[in-house]
């Protein structure tokens, strides 16, 4: 029926009970495969097929694609974390030291999901205030900025939280400076010095930090509840659960106190709650009945509710095995929407839509690159 | 910055770089950053000798070592060598002992 | 089960229907779905002797070729090429839905395979020995390539070379030459025995036909090939046939740029690479007169390996 929530894909289901692979039919592998390959998690499956009965029990022609995207993962890590070293002689020459977010954090502070985990560009979190000094400091070190076109600059420079991505001359890494975690325009900014004061240094001796375990699994699920591309959704759903999974084991109940406080503080709870409720459902995630009542004051009225969880899942299934393509056409049309929505204000949205369908110049060549996938790690 | 050559310098091959010599010149390859650099037969030369030296080497005790008629004839002085082990630590090859 | 025997109704109608038609080429399965008539007549054209998996549980990669929906299909048809339901390539004229399956099929390869060192290269074998062609597209190492085959040498791939990251040898595609333009006419009396496809004008290529792989070679494609000799050619008119060795770090480098993974495999593109190279005579090679060519190859000694 139209109406009922989708079950989990098979691989968000293994993906929950990594056991089950070690039991997979042939064509069950062939399904998960495709699903791992759209959602960039290759090199994630190779690990827990390791870690649970070994690649051995792998069929044959599976393996190799799983170990192909072990080893991509374990050379993307290696280039991460040589970018992170020539960042930090780029900022650290003008006393700058970045918080890390996302997949360079989860590389580099080694987080329960980063075994396998493929990650395409750096994105960092500097102070509101220093982000002119950031992007000058950064720009003598050969970072240019990207999105030349006045429109882009203003799109990013006003009404975004981030600068437009840089990509650096030499090297031809793509890095994000982020000001915070959310857009300037939506209706309540979270206040993001919160994030700053509370980041944890690496201990590595590079000075560079990630956010507190809290702040980290909050980021993680408002970038995704805020986002309107969710060809990876089932991805950063999954960073999410072992984020969660991960910390609550080491810190028991002071996460989830910390969870609570920090997403109410900065004013994100609704987002902590929505991909909670997902990944609960996707993925099995075990959360304290507390929590989930503490977090359902924040929760939109049961028809809202069912409307967001029938968008959620369903866009959160892989396209090309999916059984509802047409359902799976509009749940991700619809966040397409909700995104837009959330991050501007109806007439800021109506002017940038309108400028995006009539103004924007065409770019064919970003159109065929976009077109060949390049563009889908996040 | 500061990258003036000084024959008294001493280096030691990055443990990590792989390399392979093939016609008297050498492909490197540094882990670290991904990037691979072929080097010319007196550079080669140069990394011959620093191999297994693992306190580190200066220009001047690499000289004496370099194999003899691997170079082409022309002569080969100190501020060579000197100048080869600089391009190495640019390109991340070498690095300095922990004294 | 080679393609051949099915009949080509039944062909017509499986590639049109939700199973599809899986074709194995060399170490891949490619479960392919069309219901377009030139790409059936294509597959019955040049892969009859390709192995068909009749029921298949598996396959490496799943493509599609078809009209996209939209009302332009019915006023100036176009075609695309999806993998796994997404579309790679910007849409064509529909009349070369063939040419475009076959440079899908090896974007599916580039794009996807990390568990093999993948070069951009032309890849031919005398008894167990490889020749190995990298080359930019207007090198004239396709047409190289399309008349070595026809001369009697194995075809392991006139794009990509595969090379196993454990034993260093190569492997086979052993899918249909591509020949454009000018190296079209050249072949067909190069080899007039050889089937040629009927060609298919105006791509982005210019005009397109492709070369059948001889059955031997198809037959053959998993056998294990060990390199021999790295040839780097270069397509000049008028020029005399010249084959000059190269220093082998120089034939690395150039190898390396023409490679697809060789950065995703870190330490192991390298080690392979080297290997590679190492256990190879390197040549640069410039021809205008394919016989002359052809002639040069068949008279190389392979190096003692």
């Amino acid at each position: 029926m139209p109406w009922s929530l989708p079950p989990p894909d098979l691989l968000a289901s293994c993906l929950a009970q990594p056991a089950r692979l070690a039991a997979l039919s042939l064509r069950q592998w062939a399904r998960v495969l495709v699903q791992a390959r759209e959602a960039s998690l290759l090199g994630t499956v190779c690990h827990l097929a390791e870690t649970h009965g070994g690649l051995e029990s792998v069929p044959e022609p599976v393996r190799g694609h799983l170990w192909g995207g072990r080893m991509a993962a374990e050379r993307n890590a290696e280039a991460i974390l040589w970018e992170l070293r020539c960042l930090q002689r780029e900022l650290g020459w003008v006393k700058m030291q970045p918080a890390l977010l996302k997949g360079a954090a989860y590389v580099a502070a080694q987080t329960p999901n980063a075994p396998g985990r493929l990650c395409n560009d750096v994105d960092i979190l500097v102070p509101r205030a220093e982000i002119d000094r950031a992007e000058t400091a950064l720009r003598w070190m050969g970072w240019m900025t990207t999105h030349l076109t006045a429109y882009d600059q203003r799109y990013y420079r006003e009404w975004m939280h981030e600068l437009p991505p840089m990509e650096h001359m030499r090297r031809g890494s793509t890095l994000d400076v982020h000001h915070n975690i959310l857009p300037e325009t939506v209706r309540r900014q979270p206040d993001a010095t919160r994030l700053l004061a509370q980041a944890r240094p690496l201990g590595d001796g590079s000075g560079a930090s990630v956010l507190a375990p809290h702040h980290m699994a909050i980021h993680c699920a408002v970038h995704l509840f805020s986002d309107g591309e969710w060809e990876t959704a089932i991805r950063d759903l999954y960073d999410f659960h072992c984020l969660v999974k991960g910390f609550s084991a080491e810190q028991g109940e002071l996460f989830w106190d910390a969870l609570l406080d920090e997403a109410d503080a900065l004013a994100v709870s609704v987002y902590v709650h929505h991909a909670l409720r997902c990944s609960r459902h996707l993925l099995g995630t075990r959360v304290p009945g507390r929590v989930i009542s503490a977090l359902s004051a924040q929760a939109p009225g049961r028809l809202r509710q069912w409307a967001l969880d029938w968008v959620f899942l369903h866009a959160a299934s892989h396209r090309f095995t999916s059984r509802r393509p047409v359902r799976h056409a509009i749940s991700r049309l619809a966040l397409l929407w909700r995104s837009h929505w959330i991050k501007m204000p109806p007439l800021l949205l109506l002017r940038h839509l309108f400028y995006k369908a009539f103004l924007a110049p065409r770019d064919d060549a970003a159109d065929a690159v976009k077109e060949q996938g390049a563009g889908r790690h996040g | 910055m500061g990258d003036m050559a000084r024959p008294d310098q001493r280096f030691v091959l990055d443990p990590a770089v792989l390399w392979r010599q093939m016609d008297g010149e050498a492909v490197v390859f540094l882990p670290a950053s991904g990037d691979t650099h072929r080097l010319d037969r007196f550079a080669t030369n140069v990394l011959a000798v620093l191999e297994g030296h693992t306190a580190g080497l200066d220009a001047e005790t690499v000289l004496p070592l370099m194999r003899h008629g691997a170079v082409d004839d022309e002569p080969v002085s100190v501020d060579d060598v000197a100048a080869v082990l600089q391009d190495f630590r640019r390109l991340g090859l070498v690095e300095q002992p922990a004294s | 089960m080679r393609l051949a025997e099915i009949p080509e109704a039944q062909l017509r109608h499986r590639l049109a229907g939700p199973e599809g038609v899986t074709l194995v080429t060399g170490p891949f399965s490619t479960r392919i779905r069309s219901p377009v008539a030139s790409v059936a007549r294509g597959l019955a054209d040049l892969y009859g002797d390709v192995r068909v998996e009749p029921d298949a549980d598996w396959a490496d990669f799943h493509v599609q070729v078809r009209a996209p929906r939209t009302p332009r299909r019915w006023f100036r048809p176009q075609v695309l090429f999806l993998s796994e339901g997404r579309s790679v390539f910007k849409p064509l004229a529909f009349h070369q839905a063939f040419p475009m399956l076959e440079w899908g099929l090896n974007w599916c390869v580039t794009a996807n395979v990390k568990h093999h060192l993948l070069f951009h290269a032309a890849v031919v074998a005398r008894e167990d020995r490889a020749l190995i062609l990298p080359a930019p597209p207007g090198s004239g190492k396709s047409t190289l390539c399309a008349g070595l085959v026809a001369s009697g040498w194995r075809l392991l791939s006139d794009e990509l070379a595969i090379v196993d990251v454990e034993a260093g040898t190569l492997t086979g595609l052993a899918r249909p030459v591509s020949l454009k333009n000018a190296s079209i006419e050249v072949i067909r009396s190069f080899a007039p025995d050889a089937f040629v496809s009927d060609p298919c004008h105006d791509t982005l290529k210019g005009t397109v036909a492709h070369l059948r792989p001889p059955r031997a070679s198809v037959d053959r494609a998993l056998a294990p090939v060990r390199p021999a000799w790295v040839v780097f050619p270069r397509f000049e008119p008028g020029a005399e046939t010249r084959l000059t060795p190269r220093v082998r770090t120089s034939a690395f480098m150039e190898l390396a740029r023409n490679a697809f993974n060789y950065t995703v495999l870190g330490r192991l593109g390298f080690r392979r690479t080297a290997d590679l190279i190492e256990r190879s005579v390197c040549y640069d090679f410039t021809y205008s007169r394919l016989d002359e060519a052809v002639a040069t190859f068949n008279a190389m000694e392979p190096p003692s390996a």
